[in-house]
């Protein structure tokens, strides 16, 4: 009995060595996530922009949530510099918790995915699942982007569900609105 | 042997609790985690404040006087120290307020512990944890569900909100499967009452930790809407603190043992307008007539209980552009408690609910909804009444 808990300790401690061997900040896996999705570009780089107020008004008239400040963009390049890919992280509020996510857009504007980088919450993981993630792809800012419209919630996972497509619906509609006033 | 297998347990508890504290250590002089520099508005503050409450209005059928209620207020408090480690607590108040001369009310702790994330497949938790057991335990908000009251089954069968103090281990397991599994104090069959285990819950205050509970839960999503769960319980003995008393007069501990055992199953279906959710659960009390004895009061051997909802959400038949919900609903639900035919044999409870939730915005919810009762002695309970109809109104939020 005494080794079959050694054994046990020692499945344990492996697992919780390789989870932290593995483990990466927020800015490494909102940079993997970049590379995963956008793998064809010839670099990558990071650029702020300025959120004026003419596109705050139009980011709450158009979703109801409020941006402002400064956004830091992610940005994938092709051989000859031109984007192929883009990336927004944010947080937006679960139950309790903050959760950190990116949202990686197209030049066209629809949504590439949308990546879970740091989940809080006690309960509700789910929304880092393939399935739901999935139902992002290809919307656009002129797209439903709701709950129980182009988003089915994930049974038992409502309040972490409508914070992400909340969150997306937010960024792409912040995209659409900065590439209308010419920034990128 | 109860003794023999309880103090094997108490090692093992023992074992695994330094370990875990040891391994934590060595991975936290290591810490990779930082926080995320390039966000936008960024909520930076790692403390987090929220809360649930419900009103109800009670108004049952025939004379008996209705009552108004604020049945729960909660006040979340949470704290984020790193990447790593954070600290979830509720604290909760029932019935208003709490007074030695004036019973019925409770200011509790319903949950305090602190999580430990390795990564998506593993994560630690200790300290005071809710049971994974059905959907209602560990998610109990009043904007989750759409009936006044939480269903029977979630008070009688998993006694609600079910929680203990213990450590475990939560995770993904791939991309379709949740697992919890938890040590905790256990049951005390010293409170087992005629509803069966509810008031055996020690809830962390001074527990005695002689014979330690293991749950675990498995959920399984195959797609966004639609999730099942199941669940086990498991205790050896919840009788270790009882005494009888010998023809000499001397208290001694009981001879027999009471294991206990809890297994539930749930399910729930989300697309669009449309939600389903249900639970089945049971209880299985070892030696209850013994228990019935010592306790001179009837202890069922077995509770027994289920339910299926049906909701609908019928405003885009109106207004697809609306973000408000107006969910009719229906729900069958079904009680048993199973004694010894000494003490009156099966008793079974069915319920037919019906009504409305509204949720004009996210986190309010009013619901308003009427229960018929099959038989009109409804459980001892200090929220139910001695009637067969039941009109509620209740107002409910979260933030």
């Amino acid at each position: 009995l005494r080794h079959f808990k050694l054994g046990i300790l020692s499945i344990i401690a492996t697992i919780v060595s390789c989870g932290s061997l593995f483990a990466q900040t927020v800015p490494e896996k909102a940079d993997a996530a970049m590379r995963r999705v956008f793998p064809d570009a010839a670099s990558y780089n990071l650029f702020t922009v300025g959120i004026d107020s003419a596109v705050t008004a139009h980011l709450y008239a158009r979703t109801g949530q409020v941006v402002r400040g400064r956004v830091m963009i992610r940005q994938a390049l092709n051989a000859k510099g031109k984007p192929i890919g883009f990336g927004i992280t944010d947080d937006v509020k679960g139950k309790e918790q903050p959760i950190t996510y990116i949202t990686l857009i197209k030049p066209d504007g629809s949504i590439a995915d949308v990546e879970i980088l740091l989940y809080r919450e006690a309960y509700g993981g789910e929304i880092q699942h393939e399935g739901f993630r999935k139902q992002f792809r290809g919307e656009k800012a002129s797209s439903d982007i709701r709950l129980g419209h182009d988003i089915q919630s994930i049974a038992g996972a409502t309040i972490s569900s409508r914070a992400i497509t909340n969150g997306a619906r937010k960024l792409v509609t912040l995209f659409d609105e900065l590439h209308k006033e010419g920034k990128f | 042997l109860a003794s023999a297998i309880a103090s094997q347990a108490r090692g093992t508890v023992a074992l695994t609790f330094v370990s875990v504290i040891l391994l934590i250590s060595s991975l936290t002089l290591n810490p990779s985690s930082s926080s995320a520099q390039d966000t936008i508005p960024r909520i930076t503050d790692p403390t987090h404040i929220g809360g649930y409450g419900e009103m109800v209005y009670y108004d049952p059928n025939g004379t008996t006087p209705g009552q108004l209620d604020l049945s729960r207020i909660v006040i979340f408090l949470s704290h984020q120290f790193s990447d790593r480690w954070s600290f979830k607590s509720e604290l909760e108040t029932e019935h208003v307020k709490v007074e030695v001369s004036d019973p019925g009310g409770e200011f509790e702790i319903e949950q305090a512990f602190l999580d430990f994330h390795v990564s998506d497949a593993l994560n630690f938790r200790g300290g005071l944890y809710l049971i994974p057991s059905g959907i209602i335990n560990q998610t109990h908000e009043p904007t989750t569900f759409f009936s006044v009251g939480r269903p029977h089954v979630d008070e009688e069968v998993i006694p609600t909100t079910w929680r203990e103090i213990g450590a475990g281990l939560f995770g993904d397991l791939g991309e379709y499967f949740k697992y919890q599994a938890y040590f905790g104090e256990g049951l005390s069959a010293a409170g087992y009452d005629e509803t069966g285990i509810y008031e055996g819950r020690q809830e962390g205050k001074q527990s005695n930790p002689t014979n330690p509970s293991i749950s675990a839960k498995i959920d399984y999503l195959p797609t966004p809407g639609l999730r099942f769960g199941a669940s086990i319980y498991y205790q050896t003995n919840t009788a270790s603190a009882l005494q009888t008393q010998t023809d000499s007069g001397a208290s001694t501990p009981v001879a027999f043992t009471s294991p206990l055992s809890v297994i539930a199953f749930d399910g729930q279906y989300d697309h669009g307008a449309l939600h389903v959710r249900g639970e089945y659960a049971m209880d299985a009390i070892g030696n209850a007539l013994q228990l019935s004895a010592t306790l001179s009061r009837a202890i069922p051997s077995k509770v027994t209980g289920g339910y299926l909802d049906v909701g609908y959400n019928v405003i885009p038949l109106f207004c697809s552009s609306s973000d408000v919900e107006v969910i009719p609903f229906v729900r069958y639900e079904m009680l048993q408690h199973n004694f010894d035919a000494t003490q009156g044999g099966n008793q079974s409870r069915n319920y037919v609910i019906a009504g409305v939730a509204c949720r004009p915005t996210d986190g309010v919810i009013i619901k308003a909804n009427y229960e018929f009762c099959s038989q009109s002695q409804f459980a001892v309970n200090e929220n139910e009444f001695m009637t067969k109809g039941l009109l509620s109104i209740g107002l409910g939020y979260a933030f």
